[in-house]
This record gives C-alpha cells, sequence and structure tokens, in this order.
C-alpha cells in the first residue's frame, strides 16, 4: 500500500459513477437484444405464431467483462488520479510560505508555483491556514507583501497568478516586517529561488529557528546566469557574465547579439567553468555594433540574463542642403564638410537641393545651412513637410543676415553682430549654462567658444521656452519654435569656423546629437517637464523573463539627476527610459555585483530540499488512452462477432451509417475541444460580421442586436457589404480580432473588467479594431458627467488614445454619405473619436465614444438619418480614412473614369 | 437486394443472352429433347426455318407446280400473274403454343423476377427449337410466335410494362389450345390464389403453375430475436422473440400451403413445381422442361 500512498483523486466525486456499472450490467441483461429486420415473403405465415421466452442479451462474459474495464477506466480518468513524487509535509500548525518572487525566480518559476500548489494541498488535508510572504514587491509596490492567514485554496487562486518580478527581492525588509508579524507558532517553507540577495541572510536569521523551517531551491544546473557590462579588468570591453553554481559543473552559455527585431547579428559559444567570464564577440563589426539592441544569454530567461545597450535602433535619415549647383559656393562646401564629418556616426546623411531633399522619403531632418530665400512652391512645400513633423536645422550665415524669407524660430532682425572686431566693446562671447527647460539642458560646457559674429533674435519677441541656448550676455544663440507637428530649430551662426569656432568644438557634435534625438518625437521638446527637473520615463521595460515590453502605468519616472545612482526595483524595473532624447538604460545585471547559492547561508543541510519540475504524476492521460485501446479492440472483437469476415462488402454497405457514426466519434476522441470553436473562427475570418459586447442587460443586447440586424439589412441592400450575421461577444471570454467594428452600450451599472479583457481591448484598439461606445444619452458624453467617469474607471489601466470631437471634415461623415451630424436616436454633435497624435494625416480612430443611442435608432429601422450614420459608421471601419485622403483624390477620380 | 440494382446490372441484353446459354446447357444435356446440335445460337435461337408442308391452316411458302399436287392447292392469283403455275403450301401441322405469365408482384423480391424471367426465356428458347410458338399472357392482341424477336418483345413485355396482376387473370381470354405457364411464389392465401385461378384453370385443361421460391422461405434458418415484415404491406411486423422456437410450426404451415396447392393444381390436370435458389439454375430449368415434355405428351 506505500505505493498508493501518495495517489490522490482531483474528483473524487467522480468515482460514484462505480455504482452505476453493476446497474448498467443488469440493464444489459434485461433489455432485449435489438431485433435483426429480416423481410420475407412468407411472413404471413408467423402470424400467430409468437413465443413467450424472451431471447436476452447474448454477449458473452468476457466481453461484458472487457467493457466493464473500459468503463472503469474511463470514471477512474476522469476521477483524475494523480501521484505525489515527493513525499508530503508533516505540517501541523500554521504554515507561513515565503515565496521568492525576485527576478532569479523568473528561471524556476513553474517548478516553484507547482512546488507552492502541493504544500498548499497539504495544509488543506490537515486544514491549517497559509500566510503568504513575497521577497519582491509587487509592480509600482514599495515593499514586500505579507499577506494574512488565508485558506490555502483562495490563496491558490492568488498564487497561480504571481509571475516573477524582474528586480531583486526585498528581503532585508521582509525580515523586519516578519518579525513583528510572526509568532512561534507556525511551520515556516521557503520556496528560494537558489541565489542570495543582500538581506536574505537577514531574513535566514529570522526564520532559521524555527524547526520545522524547510527550504526548496532548484537544481545547480538551473540557477540562473546574469550578464553584466562592468568588466572590472581594465582594458577590456567585453561582458562579464557570472554565476552562483560550484565552479566544478561545466555549462555551457552562447551570448548573443540581437537587434530590435530580436534578430541575431552575431553569436558566440564558450564553455563555463569557473564563476565568472568575460565573453567577447568575435568579430565586431562596426555595422553590427550600431544596430545591435542588446545582448542576451541564450537559453535564460530572467531579466539578468539580458543587458540593454542603449542604442536609439534606427539613424535618424539626414538632409543637408547645399546650394543649386551653377553658383557654388565654398561656404556651402565647409558647412556640408563640418556637418557630415559631426553627423556621420549618428546619422544617415544624404546631401543635394533643398528641392531634391524635399522630395526624399523618410526625411525626417533638413539642415539649410546659411539659405535664405526659395522658389515660392519650395517654400510651401517646406512648410507641409515641417508641420508633417519634420525638423528643420538652420544655420545662420552672411546670407541669412542680408535677407530672410524661410521660417525661423524667433523673428530675427537684420544684419549680424560683430565682436571682437577693432571698434566693438566686446571680444569674444561664450554660451551659458543651459537651462532646465532646454533639451541640452545637462550637456558640459568644455570648451570656450569664441564667436566673431552671430545673428540676433528680436528679443522682446522670443518666450523663455523658444531660447535653447544663451550667450554669456543674455542673447539667444540657438532658438526653437514648434510649427505644426514639426519643429524649426535656428543656431544663429554659421555651420562652419567662419563666424565662430563652435563648429570645431565637442559641444557642436553634442548639440547636434541632441537635435538628431528629438527628430524622432519633434513635438515633445516642447514638452514641460514637472519640478523644473527633467524625467526620464520608461519607454521599455523588461518582464521577468527578459522580453522587453511596453512598460505598466504603476511605474514611475527619475529625474536625471538620480540616473547614476538609482537601481532597478519594482518602480523602475530595468529597461529604457527616455525624455526629450536623453536616454539612460537600467540594466540589472549590473547591480548585482556577486551572487551567491543560498546553500551557502549554512545551517543544517536536511532543511534543503530541491524543487522538482513536475511533482506530480497525472493518470489521467495513459488510463484514457488504454480505455481507447481497448474500445478499439472491442470494436475488432463486435467485427468479428458479426462475420465479417464472411462479406465485408454487406457489411460495409448494412453498417455504413453507424460506421460512419464510430469514424466521427473516434475523430471528436483525438480531436482537440477547440475545433468547433476554430471552425467559428474561420467562419469569422472569411465572412464580415456585425458585433456586439454583451453588456449584461438583456434590453441593451436585443436592442445591440436587433439595430445591428437591421444595419446588416440595409448595408446587403445599398452597398457591398454584405455582412454574415450578428455576433455578441462576451468582452471577458471571445476573440475580438475578427470584427471590423464592435458596438458598446455602456451603462453605469456595467461589470467591471477584468485585466484579461482590458489587455485585450487595448490590443484591439491598438491594432486597427474600431470599439463605438454608446452611453445611451448626450447628456452623459461630457467630462464630469457620471457616465463617462464610469467609462473612465471601466477602462482604468487601458491606455485610451487622445480624444477628439469629431469635426466637420471627419472621414466619418462622407465615409459613404455625407453627413452633418452623426445621427441616432439623438443627434448631439458631441462625438469623439481618438486619434493618433504622432500621425494626424493618416490616424484612424480606434475608439468612437458617442451617447446618440445609434443601435436604437436602427433598430427602429425607420430613422433614415441613422441608417445612413450607421452605414458611415461600417465604411469606416473598412476604408479607415480612405476617404480623408485628398492627396489621391484626383488619381483616385481619374482611375474612376471620371 | 434492393430489387433496382438486379435489374440494373442485368440488361435485357444479358438475361437473354444467360437464358439462351442456359438452354443451350439443358439441349446439350437432354440430347433426346432437341433433335439436332445447333451451330450457333442465332440458330437456337430459331432463326433457321426448318419447317415442312403438311396439313395444317397456315400457310408456309409459294412453288411451282409439281406433278402429283392436287389442283386445289394452286394459288390461282399468283399463277395468272405469271407463265407458271404456283402451288400454296401450307404447314404440316399445327404448332403447340405455349403463354407466359410472371406475376408482377415478383417485382418486389427481384431475385425471384430474375429468376423467372430466366426461365421463361430458357423455356422458350427450347420450345422453339421444337417448332412450337410461344406468347405472354397480356392484355392485347398477342399473336404467337418463333424466334429471337419474339423473345425480345417477351422480355420487354415482362420486365416493363403492363403486365397483368394476379387478380386480372381470369379477365384475359386465351384461346383453350394454349398452354399456360404461371410463373409466383403462390404465398397467397390457397382461398384467393384457387379464386383467381379456377377460371383460367377450367377453361385450360393443361398448365403449369412454377413457384419460384427463396431458400430461407422453405428452410427458415432465423435464430433469436427477429422482426418480419412482408414485401407488400410494410406496415406490418411480425415480432418473433426466439425464431428457432417457431421454425418447426412455419415449415409445417409451408408445407401444407404447398400440398394444398399441389392438390388443387392436380384436381384441375394441371402440375405444380416449386423452384428455389437452393438448386442451381440448370437444375431448375431441366425440371420445368421436363414437366413442359411430359405437359406436351399428355397434349399429343
Amino acid at each position: 500500500m506505500n505505493f498508493l500512498s501518495g495517489l490522490t483523486f482531483l474528483n473524487p466525486w467522480f468515482l460514484s459513477a462505480f455504482l452505476a456499472i453493476p446497474l448498467l450490467i443488469l440493464l444489459l441483461r434485461v433489455i432485449p437484444p435489438p431485433p435483426k429486420h429480416v423481410t420475407l415473403a412468407t411472413a404471413r405465415f408467423l402470424e400467430k405464431l409468437t413465443t413467450q421466452k424472451r431471447t436476452s442479451h447474448k454477449t458473452p462474459w468476457w466481453l461484458l467483462l472487457l467493457r466493464t474495464f473500459i468503463l472503469a477506466c474511463i470514471i477512474l480518468a476522469f476521477a483524475h488520479p494523480v501521484m505525489r513524487k515527493d513525499t508530503p509535509l508533516q505540517l501541523t500548525k500554521p504554515v507561513l510560505l515565503i515565496i521568492d518572487n525576485g527576478w532569479a525566480s523568473a528561471q524556476n518559476w513553474s517548478k516553484l508555483t507547482v512546488k507552492a500548489g502541493s504544500i498548499l494541498r497539504d495544509a488543506q488535508a490537515n486544514d491549517l491556514t497559509v500566510r503568504l510572504a513575497l521577497t519582491a514587491p509587487l509592480a509600482g509596490q514599495e515593499n514586500p507583501l505579507l499577506r494574512l492567514a488565508e485558506n490555502p485554496a483562495s490563496l491558490k487562486t492568488f498564487i497561480d497568478g504571481l509571475s516573477a518580478e524582474p528586480w531583486q527581492g526585498k528581503e532585508g525588509v521582509l525580515a523586519q516586517i516578519l518579525s513583528s508579524e510572526i509568532d512561534e507558532s507556525m511551520d515556516v517553507v521557503w520556496l528560494s529561488s537558489g541565489l542570495t540577495g543582500k538581506g536574505t541572510p537577514q531574513l535566514y536569521s529570522e526564520v532559521k529557528d524555527y524547526n520545522s523551517l524547510k527550504i526548496y531551491r532548484p537544481d545547480d544546473g538551473a540557477l540562473p546566469l546574469v550578464i553584466s557590462n562592468q568588466v572590472e579588468n581594465t582594458g577590456s570591453d567585453g561582458y562579464l557574465i557570472t554565476r552562483a553554481v560550484p565552479s566544478t559543473l561545466n555549462q555551457y552559455v552562447t551570448l548573443l547579439n540581437q537587434n530590435k527585431n530580436n534578430t541575431v547579428l552575431s553569436q558566440n559559444q564558450f564553455s563555463f567553468s569557473g564563476n565568472a567570464l568575460i565573453a567577447k564577440f568575435e568579430e565586431d563589426e562596426d555595422e553590427k555594433k550600431q544596430n545591435a539592441e542588446k545582448i542576451r544569454l541564450a537559453g535564460q530567461s530572467t531579466a539578468a540574463s539580458v543587458l540593454l545597450l542603449g542604442k536609439s535602433a534606427e539613424k535618424p535619415y539626414v538632409g543637408i542642403a547645399t546650394a543649386d549647383t551653377e553658383e557654388t559656393d565654398s561656404t556651402f562646401t565647409d558647412s556640408e564638410y563640418y556637418l557630415t564629418r559631426a553627423l556621420k556616426p549618428f546619422a544617415k546623411i544624404t546631401t543635394g537641393t533643398p528641392q531634391s531633399l524635399l522630395s526624399e522619403k523618410n526625411l525626417s531632418v533638413l539642415i539649410l545651412p546659411d539659405i535664405s530665400t526659395l522658389p515660392v512652391e519650395q517654400l510651401d512645400k517646406l512648410e507641409r513637410w515641417i508641420d508633417k513633423g519634420g525638423l528643420l536645422l538652420r544655420f545662420g550665415g552672411p546670407a541669412t543676415a542680408q535677407i530672410d524669407q524661410l521660417p525661423t524660430a524667433v523673428p530675427m532682425q537684420k544684419g549680424e553682430r560683430s565682436l571682437g572686431g577693432d571698434i566693438t566693446w566686446e571680444n569674444t562671447q561664450s554660451l551659458t549654462e543651459f537651462s532646465e527647460s532646454s533639451p541640452f539642458y545637462g550637456l558640459e560646457l568644455r570648451d570656450n567658444i569664441t564667436l566673431k559674429k552671430h545673428l540676433l533674435a528680436r528679443p522682446e519677441e522670443a518666450k523663455e521656452e523658444n531660447i535653447w541656448a544663451r550667450l554669456n550676455d543674455g542673447i539667444p544663440f540657438i532658438t526653437a519654435s514648434k510649427k505644426g507637428r514639426g519643429l524649426i530649430i535656428y543656431i544663429h551662426t554659421t555651420a562652419d569656423p567662419s563666424w565662430s569656432d563652435f563648429p570645431l568644438t565637442g559641444l557642436y557634435i553634442d548639440i547636434l546629437r541632441k537635435i538628431l534625438a528629438l527628430a524622432e518625437r519633434p513635438t515633445e521638446a516642447f514638452q514641460q517637464s514637472t519640478k523644473g527637473n527633467v524625467f526620464l520615463e520608461p519607454v521599455l521595460v523588461l518582464n521577468a523573463e527578459g522580453q522587453l515590453v511596453k512598460p505598466s502605468p504603476l511605474f514611475k519616472s527619475f529625474s536625471v539627476s538620480e540616473q547614476d545612482t538609482i537601481e532597478p526595483s519594482a518602480l523602475t524595473p530595468p529597461g529604457v527610459y527616455s525624455y526629450k532624447g536623453q536616454n539612460k538604460v537600467l540594466n540589472l545585471g549590473n547591480t548585482l555585483k556577486q551572487i551567491e547559492p543560498i546553500t551557502t547561508l549554512g545551517g543544517d543541510t536536511n532543511r534543503f530540499g530541491i524543487l522538482e519540475g513536475n511533482a506530480e504524476k497525472d493518470f489521467k492521460p495513459p488510463l484514457l488512452k488504454l480505455a481507447l485501446t481497448l474500445f478499439f479492440i472491442d470494436w475488432a472483437v463486435m467485427l468479428y462477432l458479426m462475420r465479417l469476415s464472411d462479406s465485408l462488402r454487406t457489411f460495409l454497405s448494412r453498417y455504413k451509417r453507424k460506421l460512419s457514426l464510430f469514424i466521427i466519434f473516434s475523430a471528436l476522441w483525438f480531436a482537440p475541444i477547440t475545433s468547433r470553436a476554430q471552425s467559428n473562427d474561420i467562419n469569422f475570418i472569411s465572412k464580415m460580421h456585425l458585433a456586439y459586447f454583451k453588456t449584461g442587460d438583456s434590453l441593451l443586447d436585443s436592442k445591440s442586436r436587433s439595430g445591428l440586424t437591421q444595419l446588416q439589412n440595409t448595408l446587403i441592400a445599398r452597398t457591398s457589404v454584405e455582412p454574415e450575421s450578428v455576433v455578441s461577444l462576451d468582452i471577458e471570454t471571445d476573440t475580438l480580432l475578427f470584427f471590423s467594428f464592435i458596438y458598446w452600450y455602456v451603462t453605469t451599472d456595467h461589470e467591471p473588467l477584468s485585466e484579461k479583457a482590458k489587455a485585450k481591448l487595448q490590443s484591439y484598439i491598438e491594432n486597427g479594431g474600431l470599439v463605438i461606445v454608446d452611453l445611451g444619452t448626450p447628456a452623459a458624453v461630457q467630462s464630469g458627467s457620471l457616465e463617462t467617469e464610469f467609462f473612465l474607471s471601466l477602462l482604468d489601466g487601458v491606455n485610451l488614445p487622445p480624444l477628439q470631437q469629431i469635426g466637420q471634415d471627419h472621414p466619418l461623415r462622407r465615409s459613404f454619405y455625407l453627413l452633418d451630424r452623426l445621427y441616432g436616436r439623438y443627434d448631439s454633435p458631441n462625438v469623439w473619436a481618438s486619434y493618433d497624435p504622432d500621425n494626424l494625416e493618416n490616424s484612424v480612430a480606434g475608439l468612437i465614444i458617442g451617447g446618440n443611442d445609434w443601435a436604437g435608432a436602427w433598430a427602429s429601422g425607420t430613422n433614415e438619418m441613422a441608417t445612413r450614420t450607421g452605414i458611415n459608421f461600417t465604411m469606416y471601419a473598412l476604408t479607415g480614412n480612405y476617404k480623408a485622403d485628398q492627396l489621391h483624390l484626383p488619381f483616385i477620380l481619374e482611375r474612376l473614369g471620371q | 437486394m434492393p430489387f433496382g440494382i438486379s435489374i440494373q446490372k442485368s440488361t435485357t441484353e444479358n438475361v437473354l443472352k444467360e437464358a439462351i446459354y442456359l438452354a443451350h446447357d439443358c439441349a446439350d444435356e437432354s440430347q433426346a429433347t432437341v433433335s439436332h446440335k445447333p451451330q450457333n445460337i442465332l440458330a437456337v435461337a430459331g432463326l433457321k426455318e426448318k419447317r415442312k408442308a403438311g396439313q395444317g391452316s397456315m400457310f408456309w411458302q409459294f412453288r411451282p407446280y409439281e406433278v402429283g399436287d392436287t389442283p386445289r392447292n394452286i394459288d390461282w392469283k399468283r399463277t395468272g400473274r405469271g407463265d407458271n403455275v404456283i402451288v400454296k403450301d401450307r404447314t404440316e401441322e399445327q404448332a403447340e403454343t405455349f403463354r407466359f405469365w410472371i406475376d408482377p408482384i415478383l417485382k418486389e423480391q427481384g431475385d425471384k423476377h430474375y429468376e423467372s424471367l430466366l426461365y421463361t426465356l430458357s423455356l422458350s428458347v427450347l420450345i422453339h427449337e421444337n417448332e412450337d410458338k410461344t406468347a405472354v399472357i397480356s392484355k392485347g392482341k398477342n399473336a404467337a410466335k418463333r424466334g429471337l424477336t419474339t423473345l425480345h418483345s417477351q422480355l420487354h413485355y415482362l420486365s416493363s410494362f403492363g403486365q397483368v396482376p394476379f387478380e386480372n387473370l381470369k379477365k384475359i381470354s386465351i384461346p383453350k389450345s394454349h398452354t399456360c405457364i404461371l410463373f409466383s411464389d403462390f404465398w397467397q392465401p390457397i382461398e384467393s390464389i384457387e379464386n383467381e385461378l379456377k377460371p383460367l384453370m377450367r377453361q385450360h385443361p393443361h398448365g403449369i403453375l412454377v413457384q419460384v421460391a427463396r431458400s430461407e422461405e422453405l428452410t427458415f434458418p432465423f435464430v433469436g430475436r427477429t422482426f418480419f415484415k412482408n414485401h407488400e404491406d410494410i406496415d406490418k411486423t411480425y415480432r418473433i422473440e426466439d425464431a428457432s422456437a417457431v421454425k418447426q410450426a412455419y415449415l409445417d404451415k409451408i408445407e401444407t400451403h404447398q400440398s394444398e396447392l399441389k392438390s388443387f393444381a392436380k384436381r384441375h390436370g394441371w402440375r405444380f413445381e416449386t423452384v428455389s435458389d437452393a438448386k442451381s439454375k440448370q437444375e431448375n430449368l431441366r425440371t420445368l422442361y421436363a414437366c413442359l415434355l411430359h405437359l406436351e405428351e399428355k397434349i399429343r
């Protein structure tokens, strides 16, 4: 019986089905077999020939036994027997369960949770409560979590939802919390990552006095590795890989050099025998170095196995304008020379006339050194280009001092100021420290700059925020302003050393680099930071598995001044932080100075246990397989008993239906249960469907359904859009991505959304879906109203795109019919649509919020204007901003033959 | 097997071919009955005229006058047209005519109908060999003839349209000299058979009732719980819980029925024969043919 001691049933109530087996046998004995049907010409002669004796089932006893056995196998399988591999813990007191959820646990997280599950089961069996303590704080929190004593079953669901965190644990803080919170009467189980952190000895000393203390750790070979770029041996530019396992263990590590898309640029394999290793890539080509985003240890999945390099992945495309070829002036060529030298490592550079540069695609920065005029149409083109998000960088010079017809950042005076001449007071001027509002804040003024000449801005019209650099006497030197979604930056001197030695200094390069960094998001340059300090905001962060993901809103930014001291934590996880072109990378590996296995804490070795990958042996699959095999044997026997061998053909014709049923049945047996869902999905993909979210309010749901059904009929009648059906979606469970738009009535008694549903909604909106939110009444659509506040709280945690009221020229108003309002039962113009601030021209709304009760109007079937609005919604969801594309309109019309 | 398939499988040509071979086989084995071996199938099918002139009433041929011919035989109309005196010959004797009938009910039980058709045609071939004529029992006029065309038309008639149902048999007028051969399974109640056939049998002193049966009807090999149905009355089900227990009672009933039929036939000077698929087709055909020859002797 020793073997059976670890056997438990997950669905023990299913065993009661065994009672049904004898009943089934009895029934089989009593119920006559199905009759044979015979057509006989002489059947008439059987009239009045009846027998009293009934034929009972002629199933041989061994076949009956076989079938009983099959049934028993199935019942046993569904009762789900599992066998524990480990011995259950002898728990007698309430349990304190310490789970190490720091970065090092990510590698072995599934083992940890499996073990946690079996401990909880033991506690449940002994009717004990469990307190859970986590070593690492959860995202956005300061301190580690200690939960109150609770029922193991409810704790299990909490642990199932838990994952390792990409930062270090705060064991020291936890030790302090525990010292005040727990008392002697507890059994302590510690599921460790296998490594020690800073506070681990403190935590150990806190709990080591418990006799029952048991520490589980992963096997030595499963402990994580750490990569950092802080190589202490000078002169080496490799990467330091450390490990905590005994130095006798031989491991192979592969170092990968990956770009933004996780493409491996180069790789190198090392044999690891000591505790630390300095690794390098053999061929370090410039291009690969430039493109690399991160260094990763293959086969490792922790935040410390990835080293972010913090380089901008793509070089900006910079155009340097030269004058027309006929009137070649040495000034231009000189400027071009200095600019090219300064920018080459950081940008992709092209040169040409302003005209040719403006027709380049993907140009992000245009540099005009001392160019003061352009033909009118070129000027128009230039202004449009800036409005669309281009960055224009201008330099002054003799030509611009005379006449300047091109856009400037601030109004300029005619003429230049000369310094250091015979008749001037001032000799030279240099730059002052950059103000905090300037993107150049923090750049070091290493060299003194000597200016001979420079242009002057009209001081009374220049606002403080437009002046990015000043001379010692307060005269603006670099000015900038926003224009549309673009940026104009004016450096008031030449790009070559003819007016100053600025182009010869390191600052020239620094400032140009800063400007290039702004090219990606020009408008950000004018966003005001709080408290006058520059805060670096998380752009991409590493998750516990070492994947770069979008940051959660729980994470905080940190100021530039802290950037050298800050360490990855629950508030600032490892990742890329950026503000106004300033980048900072937090790498976890760099803060982990030395990692030690937890066994170094000493103490009784009996206290340590090894975490097994799979703590249970599941008997369900083998039992089901056995039942299936026996089932086939049963069929073979049946076929034999039916004298199949006599005539296969007769059998086939006679039992065609039964046989096909059997084939279908066995196919179902093998097919995964999702096949039904898949077939539905295929239907959703191949045809267009109108969809709405179920609200739980049957009245609203039926309104949505009948409204959309009416809309479907109208669409089929009037347009080439032929929706297949109207589908109701459960936001929590259904897949959204098949639907071009989803209608959603939101009332204040809507059920709150789960995190999963929010994420699904977010990805649907971000990936081209359209959600039409109807708040039911126009009065609800204003900030501060109950409904709007409720809706915002419903979507708390979803990164909603910015909204704007739908204007007269919004494509929604002309996607099919020309409409002056978006009519529903109400015709309020108060309808809001999301837009993409970075791509104003081409943005397609992912979210439309209004309160005109459109579905209600569609459902009535008589409101023509509302029906037209519905058609416009559909067309907008399908064609996006096609109708807004006025640029190509002449060509479209031409193609249409009009 | 559903009947549609059997007809499709054996197209009319196939039935005919099989019937001719069957007859050939039968003739081979009983040489005495057929005067000489046919050289080919066409000969067997009766295309060769081999009859002699005689006293019969039927016209046979014209031929020039020869010494010894009676002047009564001169055909003056023909003679007047030419130079020679033409004599009109008549057949030697009146051939015997056999008329066949297949119960349309058998069509529902494809095999039985097919076999009936086969035996009919084989017997026709053999009858034609004997210089006799065949015809089917039908509503319209149906001249008794010989030859392949006759076989074709018989086959066509019997397998497709216009068969005479059992109840209408008494309404058909058949010349008294004709001999009727009736194919059916004769499983109807004996009273109704007697009623329907009595008028016909009183008119015709000779004839054969051929019962086409299936072996399971005669042996009842069923065991266990079996539900039986008729071909005619689909809704009626005979539920037999244990088929083997009723076997003997059933066989007794069948035997009684058959002996009643036999005595009924005998009373009217007819014969009753049972053919079933328990025996080979050749064997069955031989039985029927022997029966036919016996009948012919009796007629003479």
